[in-house]
Protein backbone atom coordinates (compact mmCIF):
# COMPACT_ATOMS: atom_id res chain seq x y z
CA UNK A 1 0.00 0.00 0.00
CA UNK A 2 1.43 3.36 -0.98
CA UNK A 3 -1.15 5.51 0.77
CA UNK A 4 -3.25 4.60 3.78
CA UNK A 5 -5.62 7.15 5.27
CA UNK A 6 -7.69 6.54 8.39
CA UNK A 7 -10.36 8.86 9.75
CA UNK A 8 -8.61 11.96 8.54
CA UNK A 9 -10.11 15.20 9.84
CA UNK A 10 -9.08 18.78 9.12
CA UNK A 11 -10.70 21.78 10.70
CA UNK A 12 -9.89 25.38 9.76
CA UNK A 13 -11.21 27.38 12.70
CA UNK A 14 -14.78 26.16 12.81
CA UNK A 15 -14.93 25.08 9.18
CA UNK A 16 -14.57 21.33 8.92
CA UNK A 17 -13.00 20.87 5.49
CA UNK A 18 -12.31 17.13 5.78
CA UNK A 19 -14.68 15.12 7.93
CA UNK A 20 -13.08 11.79 8.69
CA UNK A 21 -12.14 10.12 5.43
CA UNK A 22 -10.53 6.70 5.03
CA UNK A 23 -9.12 5.02 1.94
CA UNK A 24 -5.98 3.36 0.66
CA UNK A 25 -4.08 3.37 -2.60
CA UNK A 26 -2.13 0.39 -3.92
CA UNK A 27 1.31 0.63 -5.49
CA UNK A 28 1.10 1.47 -9.19
CA UNK A 29 -2.54 2.43 -8.97
CA UNK A 30 -4.05 5.68 -10.21
CA UNK A 31 -6.48 6.87 -7.62
CA UNK A 32 -8.77 9.84 -8.09
CA UNK A 33 -10.63 12.22 -5.83
CA UNK A 34 -13.63 13.49 -7.73
CA UNK A 35 -15.64 16.26 -6.17
CA UNK A 36 -17.06 19.75 -6.58
CA UNK A 37 -15.46 23.02 -5.41
CA UNK A 38 -14.82 23.12 -1.70
CA UNK A 39 -15.13 19.35 -1.28
CA UNK A 40 -11.82 19.13 0.58
CA UNK A 41 -9.63 17.77 -2.21
CA UNK A 42 -6.81 20.28 -1.91
CA UNK A 43 -6.88 20.10 1.87
CA UNK A 44 -6.39 16.33 1.64
CA UNK A 45 -3.47 16.76 -0.78
CA UNK A 46 -1.84 19.30 1.53
CA UNK A 47 -2.04 16.85 4.41
CA UNK A 48 -0.77 13.89 2.38
CA UNK A 49 2.14 15.98 1.08
CA UNK A 50 3.06 17.03 4.65
CA UNK A 51 2.58 20.76 4.34
CA UNK A 52 -0.55 20.88 6.48
CA UNK A 53 -1.14 19.16 9.81
CA UNK A 54 -4.35 17.18 10.14
CA UNK A 55 -6.64 17.93 13.09
CA UNK A 56 -6.97 14.22 13.79
CA UNK A 57 -6.69 10.86 12.08
CA UNK A 58 -3.76 9.21 10.42
CA UNK A 59 -2.12 9.22 7.01
CA UNK A 60 0.68 6.93 5.90
CA UNK A 61 2.39 7.79 2.64
CA UNK A 62 5.12 5.58 1.15
CA UNK A 63 5.18 3.76 4.48
CA UNK A 64 5.77 6.85 6.64
CA UNK A 65 3.46 8.82 8.87
CA UNK A 66 2.93 12.29 7.40
CA UNK A 67 2.99 13.98 10.80
CA UNK A 68 5.76 12.07 12.52
CA UNK A 69 8.12 11.46 9.59
CA UNK A 70 7.39 14.20 7.07
CA UNK A 71 10.98 14.22 5.87
CA UNK A 72 10.82 10.59 4.75
CA UNK A 73 7.47 11.14 3.06
CA UNK A 74 8.89 14.10 1.15
CA UNK A 75 11.71 11.99 -0.27
CA UNK A 76 9.25 9.70 -2.02
CA UNK A 77 6.66 12.04 -3.44
CA UNK A 78 6.31 14.47 -6.32
CA UNK A 79 3.62 17.10 -6.20
CA UNK A 80 1.81 19.28 -8.71
CA UNK A 81 -0.21 21.75 -6.67
CA UNK A 82 -3.50 23.19 -7.81
CA UNK A 83 -2.13 26.73 -7.81
CA UNK A 84 1.02 27.52 -9.78
CA UNK A 85 4.25 27.04 -7.86
CA UNK A 86 6.93 27.86 -10.41
CA UNK A 87 9.39 30.73 -10.19
CA UNK A 88 8.20 32.99 -13.00
CA UNK A 89 11.41 34.98 -13.14
CA UNK A 90 13.54 31.96 -13.92
CA UNK A 91 13.70 29.81 -17.03
CA UNK A 92 12.16 26.38 -17.31
CA UNK A 93 15.61 24.85 -17.04
CA UNK A 94 16.50 26.85 -13.94
CA UNK A 95 13.28 25.84 -12.24
CA UNK A 96 14.12 22.19 -12.80
CA UNK A 97 17.76 22.69 -11.81
CA UNK A 98 16.79 24.23 -8.48
CA UNK A 99 14.29 21.47 -7.87
CA UNK A 100 16.88 18.79 -8.56
CA UNK A 101 19.33 20.39 -6.15
CA UNK A 102 16.69 20.67 -3.45
CA UNK A 103 16.14 16.94 -3.90
CA UNK A 104 19.84 16.19 -3.68
CA UNK A 105 20.49 14.99 -7.25
CA UNK A 106 24.11 15.20 -8.34
CA UNK A 107 25.04 17.32 -11.34
CA UNK A 108 25.57 14.65 -14.02
CA UNK A 109 22.42 12.77 -13.16
CA UNK A 110 20.49 16.01 -12.81
CA UNK A 111 21.43 17.26 -16.27
CA UNK A 112 20.39 13.96 -17.82
CA UNK A 113 17.12 13.91 -15.95
CA UNK A 114 16.29 17.51 -16.86
CA UNK A 115 16.76 16.79 -20.55
CA UNK A 116 14.72 13.61 -20.19
CA UNK A 117 11.73 15.13 -18.44
CA UNK A 118 11.75 18.24 -20.63
CA UNK A 119 11.58 16.03 -23.71
CA UNK A 120 8.87 13.96 -22.10
CA UNK A 121 6.60 16.99 -21.77
CA UNK A 122 7.83 18.45 -25.07
CA UNK A 123 9.29 21.60 -23.60
CA UNK A 124 12.92 21.01 -24.46
CA UNK A 125 13.08 23.82 -27.05
CA UNK A 126 11.67 26.24 -24.53
CA UNK A 127 14.02 25.37 -21.70
CA UNK A 128 15.89 28.67 -21.75
CA UNK A 129 12.81 30.85 -21.95
CA UNK A 130 11.57 32.63 -18.86
CA UNK A 131 8.55 30.88 -17.34
CA UNK A 132 6.78 34.24 -17.52
CA UNK A 133 6.48 33.75 -21.27
CA UNK A 134 4.97 30.24 -20.97
CA UNK A 135 1.28 29.57 -21.63
CA UNK A 136 -0.91 27.98 -18.97
CA UNK A 137 -0.56 24.56 -20.57
CA UNK A 138 3.22 24.86 -20.81
CA UNK A 139 3.46 25.82 -17.15
CA UNK A 140 1.38 22.82 -16.17
CA UNK A 141 3.58 20.54 -18.25
CA UNK A 142 6.69 22.02 -16.68
CA UNK A 143 5.24 21.40 -13.24
CA UNK A 144 4.54 17.78 -14.13
CA UNK A 145 8.09 17.47 -15.45
CA UNK A 146 9.42 18.99 -12.25
CA UNK A 147 7.39 16.66 -10.05
CA UNK A 148 8.83 13.69 -11.99
CA UNK A 149 12.42 14.91 -12.01
CA UNK A 150 13.53 13.09 -8.87
CA UNK A 151 11.68 9.88 -9.85
CA UNK A 152 9.15 9.86 -7.02
CA UNK A 153 7.35 6.71 -6.03
CA UNK A 154 4.06 8.56 -5.63
CA UNK A 155 2.85 11.48 -7.68
CA UNK A 156 0.21 13.89 -6.38
CA UNK A 157 -1.67 15.93 -8.96
CA UNK A 158 -4.16 18.51 -7.71
CA UNK A 159 -6.54 19.30 -10.58
CA UNK A 160 -3.85 18.79 -13.23
CA UNK A 161 -5.92 20.17 -16.11
CA UNK A 162 -7.95 22.86 -14.38
CA UNK A 163 -8.55 25.82 -16.65
CA UNK A 164 -6.83 24.35 -19.69
CA UNK A 165 -8.36 24.09 -23.13
CA UNK A 166 -9.64 20.67 -24.27
CA UNK A 167 -6.67 19.96 -26.55
CA UNK A 168 -4.09 20.69 -23.87
CA UNK A 169 -6.13 18.65 -21.45
CA UNK A 170 -6.03 15.59 -23.70
CA UNK A 171 -2.28 16.13 -24.08
CA UNK A 172 -1.76 16.13 -20.34
CA UNK A 173 -3.93 13.06 -19.89
CA UNK A 174 -1.61 11.38 -22.32
CA UNK A 175 1.46 12.22 -20.20
CA UNK A 176 -0.25 11.01 -17.07
CA UNK A 177 -1.22 7.73 -18.71
CA UNK A 178 2.34 7.24 -19.90
CA UNK A 179 3.73 7.96 -16.45
CA UNK A 180 1.54 5.24 -15.13
CA UNK A 181 2.07 2.70 -17.92
CA UNK A 182 5.76 3.23 -18.65
CA UNK A 183 7.06 4.26 -15.25
CA UNK A 184 4.67 2.48 -12.90
CA UNK A 185 4.21 5.54 -10.71
CA UNK A 186 1.45 5.51 -8.12
CA UNK A 187 -0.74 8.51 -8.86
CA UNK A 188 -3.14 10.33 -6.58
CA UNK A 189 -5.08 12.95 -8.45
CA UNK A 190 -7.99 15.22 -7.73
CA UNK A 191 -10.38 16.59 -10.27
CA UNK A 192 -13.85 17.86 -10.75
CA UNK A 193 -13.95 16.73 -14.36
CA UNK A 194 -15.68 13.39 -14.32
CA UNK A 195 -14.23 12.33 -17.67
CA UNK A 196 -10.76 12.94 -16.29
CA UNK A 197 -11.46 10.59 -13.41
CA UNK A 198 -13.02 8.09 -15.79
CA UNK A 199 -10.19 8.07 -18.29
CA UNK A 200 -7.24 8.10 -15.90
CA UNK A 201 -8.25 6.37 -12.70
CA UNK A 202 -8.31 2.75 -11.67
CA UNK A 203 -10.41 3.74 -8.69
CA UNK A 204 -12.27 6.88 -7.84
CA UNK A 205 -13.49 8.27 -4.53
CA UNK A 206 -16.35 10.70 -4.91
CA UNK A 207 -15.92 13.35 -2.26
CA UNK A 208 -18.46 15.95 -1.28
CA UNK A 209 -18.38 18.40 1.62
CA UNK A 210 -15.43 16.68 3.25
CA UNK A 211 -16.85 13.15 3.05
CA UNK A 212 -16.24 10.24 0.72
CA UNK A 213 -19.70 9.28 -0.51
CA UNK A 214 -18.72 6.52 -2.92
CA UNK A 215 -15.57 4.62 -3.80
CA UNK A 216 -14.78 2.13 -6.52
CA UNK A 217 -13.68 1.70 -10.11
CA UNK A 218 -15.50 3.97 -12.58
CA UNK A 219 -17.51 0.96 -13.78
CA UNK A 220 -18.43 -0.06 -10.26
CA UNK A 221 -19.56 3.46 -9.49
CA UNK A 222 -21.66 3.67 -12.60
CA UNK A 223 -23.30 0.40 -11.84
CA UNK A 224 -24.75 2.10 -8.75
CA UNK A 225 -27.28 3.70 -11.04
CA UNK A 226 -27.49 0.99 -13.66
CA UNK A 227 -26.32 0.32 -17.15
CA UNK A 228 -26.60 1.81 -20.63
CA UNK A 229 -29.96 3.01 -21.81
CA UNK A 230 -30.99 2.76 -25.47
CA UNK A 231 -33.71 5.03 -26.78
CA UNK A 232 -35.56 3.87 -29.89
CA UNK A 233 -38.12 6.04 -31.62
CA UNK A 234 -40.50 3.99 -33.70
CA UNK A 235 -43.03 4.93 -36.30
CA UNK A 236 -46.29 4.44 -34.52
CA UNK A 237 -47.74 3.51 -31.25
CA UNK A 238 -47.10 -0.15 -31.07
CA UNK A 239 -46.19 -1.95 -27.92
CA UNK A 240 -42.66 -2.86 -28.88
CA UNK A 241 -41.61 -3.91 -25.42
CA UNK A 242 -43.92 -6.87 -25.26
CA UNK A 243 -42.56 -8.12 -28.57
CA UNK A 244 -38.91 -7.59 -27.85
CA UNK A 245 -37.25 -10.67 -26.48
CA UNK A 246 -33.48 -10.49 -26.71
CA UNK A 247 -30.92 -11.74 -24.23
CA UNK A 248 -29.34 -9.11 -22.03
CA UNK A 249 -32.21 -6.70 -21.92
CA UNK A 250 -32.73 -5.68 -18.33
CA UNK A 251 -35.77 -3.53 -18.67
CA UNK A 252 -37.88 -1.95 -21.35
CA UNK A 253 -40.46 0.73 -21.08
CA UNK A 254 -42.32 3.09 -23.35
CA UNK A 255 -41.51 6.71 -22.39
CA UNK A 256 -43.90 8.63 -24.55
CA UNK A 257 -46.00 7.16 -27.28
CA UNK A 258 -43.16 6.75 -29.77
CA UNK A 259 -40.00 6.31 -27.74
CA UNK A 260 -39.02 3.27 -25.83
CA UNK A 261 -36.17 3.05 -23.35
CA UNK A 262 -34.27 -0.20 -23.12
CA UNK A 263 -31.77 -0.84 -20.39
CA UNK A 264 -28.89 -3.13 -21.38
CA UNK A 265 -25.45 -3.99 -20.11
CA UNK A 266 -23.64 -2.83 -23.22
CA UNK A 267 -25.42 -0.64 -25.72
CA UNK A 268 -22.88 -1.05 -28.53
CA UNK A 269 -23.54 -4.78 -28.63
CA UNK A 270 -27.26 -4.64 -28.06
CA UNK A 271 -28.17 -2.01 -30.66
CA UNK A 272 -27.49 -4.09 -33.80
CA UNK A 273 -29.45 -6.96 -32.37
CA UNK A 274 -32.38 -4.79 -31.46
CA UNK A 275 -32.41 -3.20 -34.89
CA UNK A 276 -32.29 -6.56 -36.61
CA UNK A 277 -35.12 -7.77 -34.47
CA UNK A 278 -37.27 -4.73 -35.17
CA UNK A 279 -36.62 -4.95 -38.86
CA UNK A 280 -37.73 -8.55 -38.85
CA UNK A 281 -40.84 -7.55 -36.99
CA UNK A 282 -41.41 -4.90 -39.64
CA UNK A 283 -41.44 -2.07 -37.16
CA UNK A 284 -40.10 1.14 -38.67
CA UNK A 285 -37.31 2.80 -36.67
CA UNK A 286 -36.91 6.59 -36.93
CA UNK A 287 -34.08 7.26 -34.55
CA UNK A 288 -31.80 5.40 -32.18
CA UNK A 289 -29.68 6.92 -29.46
CA UNK A 290 -28.12 5.67 -26.30
CA UNK A 291 -26.88 7.11 -23.09
CA UNK A 292 -24.13 5.75 -20.96
CA UNK A 293 -24.39 6.82 -17.33
CA UNK A 294 -21.46 9.04 -16.35
CA UNK A 295 -19.87 9.65 -13.00
CA UNK A 296 -21.80 12.90 -13.09
CA UNK A 297 -25.03 10.88 -13.05
CA UNK A 298 -23.63 8.96 -10.11
CA UNK A 299 -22.89 12.22 -8.33
CA UNK A 300 -26.37 13.55 -9.04
CA UNK A 301 -27.85 10.28 -7.89
CA UNK A 302 -25.92 10.42 -4.62
CA UNK A 303 -26.22 14.12 -3.78
CA UNK A 304 -29.02 15.54 -5.88
CA UNK A 305 -26.59 18.16 -7.22
CA UNK A 306 -24.27 18.40 -10.21
CA UNK A 307 -20.52 18.56 -10.18
CA UNK A 308 -19.93 21.88 -11.89
CA UNK A 309 -18.36 20.86 -15.14
CA UNK A 310 -17.27 23.78 -17.22
CA UNK A 311 -14.99 22.01 -19.61
CA UNK A 312 -14.90 18.63 -21.16
CA UNK A 313 -16.57 17.93 -24.40
CA UNK A 314 -16.98 14.32 -23.42
CA UNK A 315 -19.76 12.85 -25.46
CA UNK A 316 -21.97 10.92 -23.15
CA UNK A 317 -24.85 10.83 -25.52
CA UNK A 318 -24.05 9.27 -28.83
CA UNK A 319 -26.67 9.77 -31.44
CA UNK A 320 -27.00 7.43 -34.30
CA UNK A 321 -29.47 7.99 -37.05
CA UNK A 322 -30.80 4.95 -38.59
CA UNK A 323 -32.32 5.69 -41.94
CA UNK A 324 -35.15 3.50 -42.89
CA UNK A 325 -35.20 2.45 -46.47
CA UNK B 1 22.46 18.77 2.28
CA UNK B 2 24.36 22.05 2.00
CA UNK B 3 23.49 21.93 -1.68
CA UNK B 4 20.00 23.10 -0.86
CA UNK B 5 21.45 26.17 0.83
CA UNK B 6 23.75 26.95 -2.10
CA UNK B 7 20.93 26.53 -4.56
CA UNK B 8 18.78 29.03 -2.70
CA UNK B 9 21.65 31.53 -2.77
CA UNK B 10 21.91 30.88 -6.49
CA UNK B 11 18.19 31.44 -6.92
CA UNK B 12 18.14 34.76 -5.07
CA UNK B 13 21.12 36.02 -7.06
CA UNK B 14 19.62 34.84 -10.35
CA UNK B 15 16.37 36.59 -9.58
CA UNK B 16 18.22 39.77 -8.75
CA UNK B 17 20.20 39.72 -11.98
CA UNK B 18 17.06 38.87 -13.97
CA UNK B 19 15.22 41.89 -12.57
CA UNK B 20 17.10 44.37 -14.74
CA UNK B 21 14.81 47.32 -14.21
CA UNK B 22 15.07 46.88 -10.46
CA UNK B 23 18.86 46.81 -10.58
CA UNK B 24 19.06 49.90 -12.75
CA UNK B 25 16.51 51.70 -10.59
CA UNK B 26 18.50 50.88 -7.47
CA UNK B 27 21.75 52.19 -8.92
CA UNK B 28 20.12 55.38 -10.17
CA UNK B 29 18.48 55.95 -6.83
CA UNK B 30 21.84 55.61 -5.09
CA UNK B 31 23.52 58.03 -7.44
CA UNK B 32 20.79 60.61 -7.05
CA UNK B 33 21.02 60.43 -3.29
CA UNK B 34 24.72 60.73 -3.20
CA UNK B 35 24.97 63.57 -5.67
CA UNK B 36 22.05 65.75 -4.66
CA UNK B 37 21.96 65.11 -0.96
CA UNK B 38 25.66 64.44 -0.39
CA UNK B 39 27.21 67.06 -2.62
CA UNK B 40 24.55 69.60 -1.67
CA UNK B 41 25.36 69.36 2.01
CA UNK B 42 29.07 68.98 1.41
CA UNK B 43 29.14 72.39 -0.23
CA UNK B 44 26.93 73.88 2.44
CA UNK B 45 28.85 72.53 5.42
CA UNK B 46 32.22 74.09 4.93
CA UNK B 47 34.38 76.23 7.14
CA UNK B 48 35.84 75.88 10.63
CA UNK B 49 32.57 75.05 12.45
CA UNK B 50 31.73 72.21 10.12
CA UNK B 51 35.29 71.00 10.28
CA UNK B 52 35.11 70.82 14.08
CA UNK B 53 31.75 69.10 13.86
CA UNK B 54 33.02 66.41 11.52
CA UNK B 55 36.43 66.19 13.17
CA UNK B 56 38.36 67.39 10.19
CA UNK B 57 36.42 65.33 7.67
CA UNK B 58 34.52 66.86 4.79
CA UNK B 59 30.83 66.10 4.87
CA UNK B 60 31.00 63.58 2.00
CA UNK B 61 33.60 61.55 3.81
CA UNK B 62 31.38 61.61 6.88
CA UNK B 63 28.25 60.71 4.93
CA UNK B 64 29.54 57.97 2.63
CA UNK B 65 30.20 55.23 5.21
CA UNK B 66 26.80 56.05 6.70
CA UNK B 67 24.95 55.84 3.41
CA UNK B 68 26.79 52.63 2.53
CA UNK B 69 25.52 51.09 5.76
CA UNK B 70 21.98 52.41 5.65
CA UNK B 71 21.54 51.38 2.03
CA UNK B 72 22.51 47.85 3.02
CA UNK B 73 20.09 48.03 5.91
CA UNK B 74 17.21 49.23 3.76
CA UNK B 75 17.75 46.76 0.94
CA UNK B 76 18.17 43.84 3.36
CA UNK B 77 15.16 44.62 5.48
CA UNK B 78 12.95 45.11 2.44
CA UNK B 79 14.37 41.87 0.99
CA UNK B 80 12.15 39.90 3.36
CA UNK B 81 9.29 40.72 1.04
CA UNK B 82 10.48 37.98 -1.30
CA UNK B 83 9.13 35.47 1.24
CA UNK B 84 5.70 37.02 0.79
CA UNK B 85 5.98 37.05 -3.01
CA UNK B 86 6.87 33.38 -2.83
CA UNK B 87 3.78 32.74 -0.74
CA UNK B 88 1.63 34.59 -3.24
CA UNK B 89 3.17 33.12 -6.37
CA UNK B 90 3.30 29.64 -4.90
CA UNK B 91 7.02 28.93 -5.03
CA UNK B 92 7.04 28.64 -1.24
CA UNK B 93 5.12 25.35 -1.51
CA UNK B 94 7.82 23.95 -3.76
CA UNK B 95 10.36 24.70 -1.03
CA UNK B 96 8.19 23.46 1.83
CA UNK B 97 7.52 20.09 0.21
CA UNK B 98 11.20 19.45 -0.64
CA UNK B 99 13.02 16.85 1.49
CA UNK B 100 15.54 19.29 2.88
CA UNK B 101 15.73 21.12 6.22
CA UNK B 102 13.90 24.42 6.14
CA UNK B 103 16.68 25.99 8.18
CA UNK B 104 19.04 25.49 5.23
CA UNK B 105 16.70 26.81 2.56
CA UNK B 106 15.93 29.90 4.59
CA UNK B 107 19.59 30.45 5.42
CA UNK B 108 20.41 30.22 1.74
CA UNK B 109 17.73 32.74 0.94
CA UNK B 110 19.03 35.10 3.63
CA UNK B 111 22.61 34.84 2.41
CA UNK B 112 21.54 35.39 -1.20
CA UNK B 113 19.52 38.47 -0.33
CA UNK B 114 22.28 39.75 1.94
CA UNK B 115 24.81 39.49 -0.90
CA UNK B 116 22.46 41.42 -3.14
CA UNK B 117 22.17 44.28 -0.69
CA UNK B 118 25.92 44.39 -0.11
CA UNK B 119 26.44 44.68 -3.86
CA UNK B 120 23.94 47.51 -3.77
CA UNK B 121 25.98 49.25 -1.09
CA UNK B 122 29.21 48.66 -2.97
CA UNK B 123 27.94 50.44 -6.05
CA UNK B 124 27.28 53.46 -3.93
CA UNK B 125 30.65 53.21 -2.25
CA UNK B 126 32.59 52.97 -5.50
CA UNK B 127 30.95 56.22 -6.49
CA UNK B 128 32.08 57.65 -3.17
CA UNK B 129 35.70 56.74 -3.86
CA UNK B 130 35.48 58.98 -6.90
CA UNK B 131 34.01 61.89 -4.98
CA UNK B 132 36.29 62.03 -1.96
CA UNK B 133 39.83 60.99 -1.20
CA UNK B 134 39.31 60.46 2.53
CA UNK B 135 38.11 56.87 2.26
CA UNK B 136 40.62 54.17 3.01
CA UNK B 137 40.56 51.55 0.22
CA UNK B 138 42.47 49.07 2.40
CA UNK B 139 39.44 48.84 4.64
CA UNK B 140 37.34 47.32 1.86
CA UNK B 141 37.74 43.67 2.88
CA UNK B 142 36.82 44.29 6.50
CA UNK B 143 33.86 46.52 5.74
CA UNK B 144 32.57 43.92 3.27
CA UNK B 145 32.57 41.36 6.04
CA UNK B 146 30.87 43.77 8.42
CA UNK B 147 28.42 44.81 5.71
CA UNK B 148 27.55 41.20 5.00
CA UNK B 149 26.90 40.57 8.67
CA UNK B 150 24.71 43.63 8.96
CA UNK B 151 22.89 42.53 5.81
CA UNK B 152 22.38 39.01 7.16
CA UNK B 153 20.96 40.34 10.39
CA UNK B 154 18.50 42.70 8.78
CA UNK B 155 17.53 40.26 6.02
CA UNK B 156 16.71 37.80 8.78
CA UNK B 157 14.65 40.42 10.55
CA UNK B 158 12.74 41.00 7.30
CA UNK B 159 12.24 37.26 6.78
CA UNK B 160 11.06 36.77 10.34
CA UNK B 161 8.43 39.48 9.98
CA UNK B 162 7.45 38.40 6.47
CA UNK B 163 6.98 34.81 7.62
CA UNK B 164 4.05 35.88 9.76
CA UNK B 165 2.36 37.95 7.06
CA UNK B 166 0.21 37.26 4.03
CA UNK B 167 0.14 40.52 2.14
CA UNK B 168 3.03 42.55 0.75
CA UNK B 169 1.18 45.75 1.67
CA UNK B 170 1.22 44.91 5.36
CA UNK B 171 4.90 44.13 5.21
CA UNK B 172 5.71 47.32 3.32
CA UNK B 173 3.84 49.29 5.94
CA UNK B 174 5.90 47.82 8.76
CA UNK B 175 9.15 48.22 6.87
CA UNK B 176 8.28 51.82 6.06
CA UNK B 177 7.45 52.57 9.67
CA UNK B 178 10.71 51.10 10.97
CA UNK B 179 13.09 52.12 8.21
CA UNK B 180 12.77 55.88 8.36
CA UNK B 181 13.42 56.47 12.07
CA UNK B 182 16.13 53.81 12.13
CA UNK B 183 17.92 55.44 9.22
CA UNK B 184 17.59 58.96 10.56
CA UNK B 185 18.70 57.99 14.06
CA UNK B 186 21.63 55.89 12.90
CA UNK B 187 24.07 58.79 12.82
CA UNK B 188 24.60 58.28 9.11
CA UNK B 189 23.67 61.83 8.12
CA UNK B 190 24.54 63.88 11.18
CA UNK B 191 26.67 63.25 14.24
CA UNK B 192 24.55 62.15 17.17
CA UNK B 193 26.67 63.92 19.77
CA UNK B 194 24.75 67.22 19.46
CA UNK B 195 21.29 65.63 19.30
CA UNK B 196 18.95 65.79 22.33
CA UNK B 197 19.78 63.23 24.97
CA UNK B 198 16.57 61.19 24.51
CA UNK B 199 17.33 60.92 20.82
CA UNK B 200 20.81 59.65 21.56
CA UNK B 201 19.32 57.01 23.86
CA UNK B 202 16.86 55.93 21.18
CA UNK B 203 19.72 55.71 18.69
CA UNK B 204 21.75 53.51 21.00
CA UNK B 205 18.93 50.98 21.12
CA UNK B 206 19.12 50.50 17.35
CA UNK B 207 21.81 48.13 16.09
CA UNK B 208 22.15 50.10 12.86
CA UNK B 209 23.77 52.92 14.86
CA UNK B 210 26.70 50.66 15.82
CA UNK B 211 27.02 49.41 12.29
CA UNK B 212 27.26 52.94 10.87
CA UNK B 213 29.86 53.96 13.44
CA UNK B 214 31.90 50.80 12.99
CA UNK B 215 32.00 51.05 9.23
CA UNK B 216 32.84 54.74 9.44
CA UNK B 217 35.65 53.89 11.81
CA UNK B 218 37.16 51.51 9.28
CA UNK B 219 36.64 53.71 6.25
CA UNK B 220 37.73 57.10 7.59
CA UNK B 221 39.42 56.20 10.86
CA UNK B 222 37.12 58.01 13.30
CA UNK B 223 34.57 56.48 15.64
CA UNK B 224 32.11 59.21 16.62
CA UNK B 225 30.36 57.09 19.22
CA UNK B 226 33.37 56.04 21.23
CA UNK B 227 34.32 59.68 21.78
CA UNK B 228 30.98 60.24 23.54
CA UNK B 229 30.55 56.83 25.13
CA UNK B 230 33.96 55.57 26.08
CA UNK B 231 32.78 51.98 26.41
CA UNK B 232 31.50 51.82 22.81
CA UNK B 233 34.80 50.89 21.23
CA UNK B 234 34.85 49.44 17.71
CA UNK B 235 35.52 46.01 19.24
CA UNK B 236 32.44 46.21 21.43
CA UNK B 237 30.39 47.44 18.49
CA UNK B 238 31.52 44.49 16.40
CA UNK B 239 30.70 42.09 19.19
CA UNK B 240 27.24 43.58 19.64
CA UNK B 241 26.58 43.40 15.92
CA UNK B 242 27.62 39.77 15.67
CA UNK B 243 25.45 38.83 18.62
CA UNK B 244 22.44 40.70 17.28
CA UNK B 245 22.81 39.27 13.78
CA UNK B 246 23.12 35.71 15.06
CA UNK B 247 20.04 36.15 17.21
CA UNK B 248 18.10 37.57 14.28
CA UNK B 249 19.15 34.67 12.05
CA UNK B 250 17.91 32.18 14.63
CA UNK B 251 14.63 34.01 15.00
CA UNK B 252 14.21 34.02 11.21
CA UNK B 253 14.84 30.27 11.02
CA UNK B 254 12.34 29.56 13.78
CA UNK B 255 9.69 31.84 12.28
CA UNK B 256 10.18 30.37 8.82
CA UNK B 257 9.87 26.82 10.15
CA UNK B 258 6.50 27.83 11.50
CA UNK B 259 5.06 29.37 8.37
CA UNK B 260 2.24 27.29 7.00
CA UNK B 261 0.19 27.53 3.89
CA UNK B 262 -3.00 27.91 5.93
N1 LIG C 1 -6.97 28.30 4.80
C1 LIG C 1 -8.28 28.07 4.95
N2 LIG C 1 -8.96 28.67 5.94
C2 LIG C 1 -10.28 28.44 6.12
N3 LIG C 1 -11.01 27.62 5.36
C3 LIG C 1 -10.39 27.00 4.34
C4 LIG C 1 -9.00 27.19 4.08
N4 LIG C 1 -8.66 26.44 3.03
C5 LIG C 1 -9.79 25.82 2.63
N5 LIG C 1 -10.82 26.15 3.41
C6 LIG C 1 -12.21 25.64 3.28
O1 LIG C 1 -12.16 24.24 3.33
C7 LIG C 1 -13.06 23.67 2.40
C8 LIG C 1 -12.32 22.72 1.49
O2 LIG C 1 -11.40 23.44 0.70
P1 LIG C 1 -10.45 22.73 -0.36
O3 LIG C 1 -9.60 23.79 -0.94
O4 LIG C 1 -9.80 21.58 0.26
O5 LIG C 1 -11.50 22.24 -1.45
P2 LIG C 1 -11.27 21.65 -2.90
O6 LIG C 1 -12.02 20.38 -2.97
O7 LIG C 1 -9.84 21.60 -3.21
O8 LIG C 1 -12.00 22.73 -3.81
P3 LIG C 1 -11.60 23.31 -5.25
O9 LIG C 1 -12.22 22.43 -6.26
O10 LIG C 1 -12.25 24.66 -5.23
O11 LIG C 1 -10.14 23.39 -5.33
C9 LIG C 1 -13.70 24.84 1.67
O12 LIG C 1 -14.96 25.06 2.27
C10 LIG C 1 -12.80 25.99 1.94
O13 LIG C 1 -13.52 27.19 1.99
MG1 LIG D 1 -8.69 22.37 -4.66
Amino acid sequence: MDIVVENLVKRYGNVEAVKGISFSVKHGETFGFLGPNGAGKTTTIYILTTILKPTSGRAIVAGYDVVREPHNVRRHIGVVFQDPSLDDNLTGYENLYIHGKLYGLNNTLLKERIAEVLKFVELYEFKDKCVKSYSGGMRRRLEIARAMLHVPRILFLDEPTLGLDPQTRIHIWDYIKRLKDEHGVTIFLTTHYMEEAEILCNRVAIIDRGKIIALGSPDELKSIIGNDIIYVRVDNNIDVCSKLSIDGIQSCKTIDGETIAIQVRKASEAIPEILRYLEKAEIKVKEVSYRRPSLNDVFIHLTGREIRDSGGGFIDIVRMRHRVR
Amino acid sequence: MMESMYIMIYRQLKRFIRAKSRVVGMILNNILWLVFFGLGWAYTLRGPIASALFRGLDYLAFLLPGIFTTSIFQASFMGGISVIWDKQFGFLKEVLVAPTPRSLTILGRAIGDALVSVVNGLIMLSLGFMLTSHLNPLALPIILVIGLMVALGFTSMGIAIASTMRSPEGFQLIVGLLTLPTTLLSGAMFPLSNAPYWMQLAALVLPLTYAVDLIRFHLVGISFLSSVYWWLTPEIELLLLVIISVILIFIAIEMFKRTTIE
